[in-house]
This record gives C-alpha cells, sequence and structure tokens, in this order.
C-alpha cells in the first residue's frame, strides 16, 4: 500500500484507542486548565464582605445570608442510614445514641461518632472535607465562615418542634443567627476556675483580689491544667487582664495575653488539655485549672472515685457574672447525606428529657431550657461547692461570649497560638 | 561482578531487570515524589477563608511571603521557632550518642560473647519491633506518673523527698524517651556487622601484644566505622521529624521541628506554614543523607 | 598489695575474661526495653481506673459490665479499630511485600544509570522522618487528588506502602548480596530460561528474608499512627494506634491497656503461626542437604 493512503486511513482499533484517549486526558485537561488561572481570588458578594468584617456582636446582632432553602418538612427518613455526628470527644452520653437507634429502628438506623480536640480542628477539618458529618456542634465564633462558604445547611423549623417552647428567651432570637436560621442551642456553660478544695482551700481564692492568679502561682507548680484551644486560653488571659473584650483586635492586648499565658506555663509547667479537668482533676492529677462550668460538673457526676466526695471540687466564676460565658451549638452540614435524619437527631437532643438526661448523667453541661429551675439545681443535681457552675440568665447580660473576628485578627490570635505552642 | 555483567547482557533482555524495579519505582513517582511537589505548591501558595492551604501548582504564581514569614520566626527579632530548632539540633545528637553508647555495649556482647543464649538474646533484642513503638511509650507513661512506680522506687530508695515531675516538660525525660525508642535500630545493623567481624584480625590484634582494649580500639572499632555510621543515619535522621515523643512525655515547654510542623497541620491557616516547615526540614536533612551515600559508594568500592 | 585488688588487677589483665559490664548493661538495657511493657500488660487488669497505682485485680476492663461500657469487649469503637488496624496491616503488607522484593531483585541487577536515582529515593522513603511523608501525602490526598482518592482507608493503605515499601527493599537486598548469583548461573548453565530461574531458583532462595520482611511491615502497620491520623479523620478509619496515641495524651483508662496488650499478643501470635507456616512449606528444602542452608535465617 502507498505510504500516504496508509497514513490518511486510520484503522477503527486506532481510532477507538485515540478517542478513548482523549476522553480519559479531556477532565485532565479541564482540571489543569481551571488550575491556570490565578488562584485566591475571591468570589464573596459584598453583603458576605460586610458579615466578615463586622461579625456578630450582642448589640450588633446578624441574620445570617439564606443560600438554599431547608429540606422539604415532607422529605422521608432516610433508612439504612448511617448518622454521621462531629462532635467533642466525651460530649454527648452514648445511651443517647442507642436510644436514638432504637428509637427509630425500624429505619434500621445507626450513629456513628467522630471526635475533634478543639473547635478549631473541627472547623477546619470540616472546611477542608476531610470529614463528612450530618451534625455537628461548633460555636458561634466560627459560624458565620461556615455559612458564609456554604458549608451549612438551613435548618427546618417545622421538623424542630421541641425548639419552640422549651427553651429560654434570650435564645428566641439569638444575636449571632437572627431566626435561628442554622443554629439551636445545645448547652450554655461559663468559664472559670476549678480546683480541688482539699488542696487548694476556698479562703485562699477568695482572699485574692484577682482570683484567676492562682493559675500562676508557682505553689502549684505541676498540678495546673489550661485548655488546648486557642481563643479559650487566649480569653482567659484577657480576662485575667480585666479586658472584658475578649474579641479584641488589639495586637498589644493580644501580645500581653500571650506572655501571661507563656509566662504561666513557665512558672507551674502547665500542661495543655482538653480533658485535663474531668477526667485528671478527679483523679487528684491537678489541682487548680481553668475550666468550662460542664466539665467540673462532670468531674463530680461520673469520673470521681465511688469513695470520694463531690465536694473535694470547687469551681470560681466572677461574683458579677463578668466572666467568659457561651454555648455550643447543633447545625447540619450542607455535606450531610442524612439531612432528614440529621433534623430527627437535633430533635431528639432538643427534648428536655434528653438534654437533662445528658446533662447530669454525663457532660455536666447545663441546656439552656426553661424547664430547668437553675436556682433549684443545688443541692439536688450540683454539689454546694460548685453552685457557681449553674448558668443564669442574667449572665447573658453580664458576661462575654467568644465569637468571630475579622481575617487580620484572627491571623493575630493564631500566631501568638503559634508562639505559645511553640514553647515561647 | 564483572561475569554478571556479561550475563546480564548475553541473555536477558536490557529491559528485564528495570521491570522488575519498575512498578515500585513507579508507585513513588506518584506517591512520593509528586507528592513534595504538592508540598512546596502549598508552602507558596495561599490560604482560603478557613485557613485551609490552598496549594498553587504554577510556579510563576508562587509567593514566598509565607515562607519567609516562617524563617523570620527562626532568626529575626521575635523568632519564637528557634527555641524549638535549637532544642531538636540538642535533643536528637545527644540521643544518638546514647544510642550509640549503650547499643554498641549491647550489641558487641551479643555478637561475641552470648555464646549459647545468643538465639534468646536475638529474640528479645527484636520484640521492640513488633511490640509496638506506642505500647512501649506508653508503659513510659505510666510508670513516670507523679504516682508512677519510678517516683515511688525513688521514694524507697530515699533518693527523692517529693514525686519527681517527669512529664512536665524534663528534657532528660524527653532524650531518655527518644533513646528508648530509637536503640533497637541502632543495635540491629550493629550486631550484624558485629556478628560478621572475622575473627582472625581480633586475633592477629591479640597475638601482636595487645590487650581487650586496645585491641577494640585499634582493630574493631575502625572496622565498624561504616556500621556506626548506618546505624546514626537510621536513628538520627527520623528523629529530626520526631514529635510523639514530646507529645507524649514532655510539654510544650520541650516542643522539637516535629511539634511546629504538627501544629502548624492542625492549626487553622497552617497548611502553607506545615509545607514550609515541612521544605526546611528536608533540606536540612538531604545533606547528611548525601553525605552517608557518598561514603557508603566510596566503602563498596573499597571493599 | 591486699587480696582483693590483687585479684581485680588480675582480672583486668586476663584477655578472656568475662565482660562482666558489657553483660550487666546487656541485662540492664533488656530490662530496660521490656520490664515497663509488662507492667502496662499488668495493668490492664487494675481493679482501679488508674495506670500507676495498683488497687487490685479485675478483669473489668477486659470483659466487664456491659452497661459500663468501658471495657474492651463492650466498647465497639475499640473493637473496631482494632479491626481496621489489622486490616490495613494486612493490605499494606500484601502490596508492600511484592512491589519491594521485586524492586530489590531489580535493583540489584540492574545496571546503569537508573539504580542510583531510584535506589536514592528508595532510601530518602526509608530515612525521612514519617512526618514529612505523612504531611506531603495530606495535601496531595486533600488539594491535588482530591477527586482521585479520598481520606480513608484507601488513602491510609496508599500512604502506608509508600511508607514501608523500603523495608522489603532493604531486607532483601541484604539477602541477595549473601546468596550471590551463583545459583541462578548454575540454573541458566542448565538451560533453564530467565524467568524460570529467577521463579524457580532466586524466589524460594529468598524466602526467609520475604517472610521476614513481610513479619517487619505488618508489625510496624498496626503501629503506625503518623501517616493513618492526618489521613484519616473519620471514626471509621481511626486504626487502635491512633486511639491508643489521643488516649495517652489525656487519661487513658486501663481499657486502653487492655487494648494495646490485645495487639500485642495478636501480632505475637500471627508472627508465631506464620513462622511454623513458613517452616511447614519450606520442611521439603530444608530435608536435603542444600536445605540446611536455611535453617535459622537472620534479619
Amino acid at each position: 500500500m502507498h505510504p500516504g493512503s496508509r497514513a490518511r486511513r486510520m484503522s477503527r482499533r486506532d481510532f477507538l484507542r485515540r478517542s478513548a484517549g482523549a476522553a480519559v486526558a479531556l477532565p485532565g485537561a479541564a482540571a489543569i486548565l481551571a488550575a491556570c488561572s490565578k488562584p485566591g481570588q475571591s468570589t464573596r458578594t459584598s453583603i458576605e464582605e460586610q458579615l466578615l468584617a463586622n461579625p456578630a456582636r450582642p448589640d450588633h446582632p446578624v441574620t445570617l445570608p439564606l443560600y438554599q432553602d431547608p429540606i422539604a418538612a415532607s422529605t422521608p427518613i432516610e433508612k439504612g442510614a448511617t448518622l454521621q455526628v462531629y462532635n467533642w470527644e466525651d460530649y454527648l452520653w452514648p445511651r443517647l445514641f442507642r436510644e436514638f437507634e432504637d428509637k427509630f429502628s425500624k429505619y434500621d438506623v445507626k450513629v456513628s461518632l467522630t471526635t475533634f480536640n478543639n473547635i478549631d480542628e473541627g472547623v477546619a477539618k470540616l472546611s477542608a472535607g476531610q470529614v463528612s458529618a450530618d451534625v455537628f456542634f461548633p460555636d458561634p465564633s466560627e459560624l458565620t465562615k461556615l455559612v458564609v462558604s456554604k458549608l451549612l445547611q438551613p435548618l427546618q423549623h417545622d421538623l424542630l418542634p421541641n425548639l419552640a417552647a422549651n427553651y429560654w428567651p434570650e435564645f428566641q432570637n439569638p444575636f449571632y443567627d437572627k431566626g435561628w436560621r442554622y443554629t439551636v442551642p445545645y448547652t450554655i456553660y461559663t468559664t472559670g476556675i476549678a480546683y480541688r478544695r482539699d488542696h487548694v482551700p476556698d479562703s485562699k481564692i477568695q482572699s485574692l483580689d484577682n482570683p484567676y492568679e492562682i493559675l500562676w502561682d508557682p505553689e502549684y507548680k505541676g498540678r495546673v491544667t489550661i485548655y488546648d484551644d486557642r481563643r479559650e486560653t487566649l480569653s482567659m488571659a484577657l480576662m485575667k487582664n480585666g479586658i472584658k473584650d475578649v474579641n479584641t483586635g488589639d495586637p498589644k492586648l493580644i501580645d500581653m495575653a500571650k506572655n501571661d499565658i507563656l509566662a504561666l506555663i513557665d512558672a507551674t509547667d502547665a500542661k495543655l488539655t482538653i480533658n485535663g479537668i474531668y477526667s485528671r482533676m478527679a483523679e487528684d492529677v491537678f489541682w487548680v485549672g481553668s475550666s468550662w462550668s460542664g466539665d467540673v460538673c462532670s468531674a463530680a457526676f461520673y469520673y470521681l472515685p465511688k469513695d470520694v466526695s463531690p465536694e473535694v471540687l470547687g469551681f470560681w466564676y466572677p461574683p458579677d457574672g463578668g466572666g467568659v460565658i457561651g454555648n455550643d451549638l447543633m447545625v447540619v452540614p450542607t455535606s450531610s447525606k442524612n439531612p432528614r435524619l440529621a433534623h430527627e437527631f437535633v430533635n431528639f437532643m432538643l427534648d428536655t428529657k434528653n438534654s437533662f438526661a445528658n446533662f447530669t448523667n454525663w457532660n455536666g453541661y447545663q441546656p439552656p431550657t426553661t424547664s430547668i429551675d437553675p436556682t433549684a439545681l443545688v443541692p439536688k443535681v450540683v454539689p454546694p461547692s460548685l453552685k457557681e457552675t449553674v448558668v443564669v440568665p442574667s449572665y447573658f447580660d453580664t458576661g462575654s461570649f467568644i465569637l468571630g473576628v475579622t481575617p487580620s485578627v484572627d491571623a493575630l490570635y493564631s500566631a501568638a497560638w503559634d508562639e505559645i505552642k511553640a514553647g515561647g | 561482578m564483572r561475569e554478571g555483567a556479561r550475563i546480564s547482557s548475553v541473555l536477558y533482555p536490557r529491559w528485564y531487570w528495570p521491570s522488575f524495579a519498575a512498578p515500585a519505582s513507579v508507585w513513588l513517582v506518584f506517591l512520593f515524589i509528586v507528592p513534595f511537589y504538592v508540598v512546596l505548591s502549598a508552602a507558596f501558595g495561599t490560604i482560603d477563608l478557613f485557613g485551609n492551604p490552598l496549594p498553587v501548582y504554577q510556579p510563576w504564581y508562587w509567593s514566598t511571603a509565607t515562607f519567609q514569614d516562617i524563617l523570620g520566626r527562626f532568626y529575626g527579632t521575635d523568632a519564637f521557632y528557634r527555641p524549638a530548632l535549637i532544642r531538636t539540633l540538642v535533643f536528637v545528637p545527644a540521643a544518638s550518642l546514647l544510642c550509640l553508647i549503650i547499643g554498641y555495649g549491647v550489641a558487641y556482647y551479643v555478637a561475641r560473647h552470648a555464646g549459647r543464649r545468643k538465639g534468646l538474646y536475638l529474640v528479645l533484642l527484636i520484640s521492640p519491633f513488633w511490640i509496638s513503638y506506642l505500647m512501649r511509650i506508653y508503659s513510659w507513661q505510666g510508670l513516670l506518673q507523679p504516682d508512677g512506680l519510678v517516683n515511688r522506687i525513688l521514694a524507697w530508695m530515699h533518693v527523692a523527698s517529693s514525686p519527681v515531675g517527669w512529664l512536665q516538660g524534663k528534657p532528660s525525660t524527653v532524650i531518655l524517651g527518644l533513646v528508648y525508642g530509637y536503640i533497637p535500630y541502632m543495635i540491629l545493623p550493629l550486631y550484624g556487622f558485629l556478628d560478621r567481624i572475622d575473627q582472625n584480625l581480633l586475633e592477629a590484634g591479640r597475638d601482636l601484644g595487645a590487650g581487650p582494649m586496645k585491641t577494640f580500639v585499634r582493630v574493631t572499632l575502625p572496622l565498624s566505622r561504616q556500621a556506626i555510621l548506618a546505624g546514626m543515619v537510621i536513628v538520627a535522621l527520623p528523629m529530626f521529624g520526631d514529635y510523639f515523643t514530646n507529645d507524649l512525655l514532655g510539654s510544650t515547654k520541650t516542643a522539637m521541628f516535629g511539634n511546629l510542623i504538627d501544629n502548624a497541620v492542625q492549626s487553622p491557616g497552617g497548611g502553607p506554614q506545615a509545607g514550609s516547615l515541612v521544605l526546611m526540614l528536608m533540606v536540612l536533612l538531604v545533606v547528611p543523607l548525601l553525605y552517608y551515600l557518598r561514603s557508603t559508594k566510596r566503602a563498596q568500592e573499597a571493599a | 598489695m591486699s587480696t582483693a585488688s590483687l585479684s581485680v588487677r588480675r582480672w583486668w589483665k586476663d584477655p578472656w575474661r568475662k565482660p562482666r559490664f558489657l553483660q550487666a548493661l546487656t541485662w540492664g538495657y533488656l530490662a530496660w526495653s521490656l520490664v515497663p511493657v509488662l507492667i502496662a500488660v499488668a495493668f490492664s487488669f487494675n481493679a482501679g481506673r488508674s495506670r500507676s497505682a495498683w488497687q487490685g485485680f479485675s478483669l473489668r476492663w477486659w470483659v466487664g459490665d456491659p452497661t459500663a461500657a468501658e471495657s474492651l469487649l463492650y466498647r465497639p469503637e475499640l473493637r473496631a479499630s482494632v479491626v481496621h488496624s489489622v486490616w490495613l496491616a494486612v493490605a499494606t503488607m500484601l502490596i508492600a511485600v511484592p512491589l519491594g522484593t521485586l524492586f530489590a531483585i531489580g535493583i540489584d541487577r540492574w545496571h546503569g544509570r537508573g539504580p542510583g536515582i531510584a535506589n536514592f529515593t528508595m532510601l530518602l522513603s526509608f530515612v525521612l522522618p514519617e512526618i514529612i511523608l505523612g504531611v506531603s501525602l495530606f495535601l496531595a490526598f486533600i488539594y491535588l487528588l482530591r477527586d482521585v482518592v479520598s481520606l480513608g482507608s484507601t488513602a491510609q493503605i496508599l500512604g502506608l506502602v509508600t511508607y514501608q515499601i523500603s523495608y522489603p527493599v532493604i531486607v532483601v537486598r541484604a539477602r541477595l548480596l549473601s546468596i550471590g548469583k551463583d545459583y541462578e548461573e548454575a540454573a541458566m548453565d542448565l538451560g533453564a530460561p530467565p524467568t524460570q530461574s529467577v521463579r524457580r531458583v532466586l524466589l524460594p532462595l529468598l524466602y526467609p528474608a520475604i517472610f521476614a520482611s513481610a513479619a517487619l511491615v505488618f508489625a510496624d502497620t498496626i503501629d503506625d499512627f503518623v501517616t493513618v491520623r492526618y489521613l484519616c479523620a473519620a471514626a471509621s478509619c481511626e486504626p487502635i494506634s491512633v486511639k491508643v496515641y489521643d488516649a495517652a495524651r489525656a487519661a487513658p483508662p486501663p481499657s486502653v491497656n487492655a487494648a494495646v496488650t490485645f495487639m500485642l499478643v495478636a501480632t505475637l501470635l500471627a508472627i508465631s503461626v506464620g513462622f511454623v507456616a513458613y517452616r511447614r512449606i519450606t520442611k521439603a528444602e530444608r530435608a536435603g542437604p542444600a536445605g540446611r542452608e536455611f535453617i535459622g535465617f537472620q534479619v
């Protein structure tokens, strides 16, 4: 055959092979082309930029934008699904998972828990797509970022009947999410100082002008713990210096807080932990530490050895109610594969019976439900020595929330935390 | 060697042996070399709203801002990463040296003086490999607790009156922890070499009047140079990236370079930082590695 | 001079003396190395929650009260992670050992430029700290290969094989160096084609090394937590090593001791079973005079 004609006539096999090759290469080429544009170009609208530059504050409430409709109330419950719950470690009573599975046993439901160590890690993994969750438990500090990045889906309130009547008036329209578009409250808590009364007498803490300073006391070298959580620990240092605005963007103040924490670690060899209070203070390893109100209650309810009285634990919170206050939320991410089931779970946890059981049997964190009378908690539920852990509604006016900040301020806090973790 | 070359070229096609090495090589290219490029892209890239890294694959868009920032944390005015680097440069050689001294002694004893019990010793020496590093360090954690066995023994011996805080960021705890974790990797290559030393060489030394000490210093030690070097490389290089020993036995006060990387990976916005730090670590380590390779090659050529 | 110092000097000068110091050092080292593990195993039977204060003997952490959900048997997440660990170890072993063995054989025989580069890369993957590999694979899977491989068991296996692949290479190469080319050349002189000589002559000679490297890879993978921690965040792919690591940084109850003891025993059993199986398979070869060479493989 003439060489030219052979070149022109492509055999069918050749054609198939080449087109297959092109078909395989096309997505790759498309990816490369997409990657070729200059990266990091922001595609945010002005509303979103506004929200990020002016984060929610109690005196400046925020309505989060909607990008999609909530799921229809008539969506059927997913069958044979595994509900992925993404939460802090030891924060939800495992028996409630079993009860939920039993309640929905005719849909053959299973619950699986994935945990994170602190909120930064939780948000980072969710936003990077490393974890796919049906229900997530963040706090308000990263809420705007999550919504603006379209990582959360709006809630269908018709599926959450337990929410409406049972919760504190302060939560009927929270400033960080007006109208409860994306969130429902899970627990409320304060951050104070937990201590073992058999090693640190009450009088010692009461006598200090600034009780926060007990954490810096070299007398307790090796017995101090603070939280392995960026914002929480730096807020505590700000509070110690009398700075009530724990969301400050002032570099000098952040620097001062950082130096104080470095001095704390130097003076007392403090350990950065998340469960140091509830498990190890109960085991007499730590004697004093910065603590969430629920952690020390949990130590008293569950982790203390059988023969030790809960009176051995004490908790201090500023008497004027001017300390750090917070509440954790339940949200449903957009990546959820079982949104209807997720709503059912949220509704299940909003049931006052379940949230109360979670509080008293497991995590020690008070849910903000009207069915619980804070004044009646002591001494039936909470031991008298821990009466400061009870959160009352007035704290929401006097206390300081840890909230979102602008990206540049966030970088300041991150740099300060990096330095603390690097040993200074 | 020449015979083998002849046979290879005559009876085997040229692609025969390379095809054996091909699957693993392809694997390494895609899962070892390419990810390094991603590291470069992340180190010189940007971050998104949450601080997750956005790698930039085209070198012309690379920005060295993060990298310079990180370098500044090492030598600038507020160099808060520098202590971790200095600590690593102190801990690793100290731990490696201890590994060498203890490891050589043990390997020497087992290789030359174990006699009938050699098999037993070998089994005991190999056991750390399958006991799991985590379990061994975890066991030590239990012993070093304030109310643990170590403190109890010290109290009983009246050496320490109050419990010593072993796990509160003591450099000695971390160094000993590193030794504990890595010493099996030193002992086995040394043992392998010492076991095969030609007995004649040692006897020659003795015949010439050298006592045991002198024979050791003049004959055994120089011969073991290559094995010692191999052991040091296998032990010291991975130690530079160790972060878990400090995590489990120390505190932030004894943070090492590996902790800087691990913290960066876990923190929001830390992706490019982690990439830059990994880059720095690789540059730091490739030099001793190349030196080791060259000396191995020279030793092989001499042999 | 007193009798005591005379005998000491005699002992010092004797060239065939027993090395008491080294003997003490070796026994000291072995005790230091292994006793803590035995203590941790013992504490998995502790009646209290402490792992440093003995409070009596109890099986509560092994098969305790189902409602308390604190024992190894009744904590499904611990059991699930044990299963996951074994699965990862087996899969990694099955992929890494053949790839590594072939690579070692190829590198040993290949002449030219190639082997130097490939060899260097392999050595690099052996001595580089694992965190470097973990971070680079993490970034690669999250960003570059996001649509090809997502984080999870697959990513973990890919990462583990990459980290472990150098083990079989080193062990097999050491064995190849001591075997030499004589057997293959003999086979070829007798007319065997190349593939046959490799399969029938070389591979059986390498069985001890292949088995040893498989055992090493298995044990090392069960223990690995640096790579797998970065390559999977969800609970479904958390192996027991990550659980132990997280627990060890916190306040581990003795059920973690029970879990690691279980892994220890399981690994020991696996290696023993494999060794016995290996001895049986190679029994025929060991029977003859040529087979006596293979008894007692050396790592």
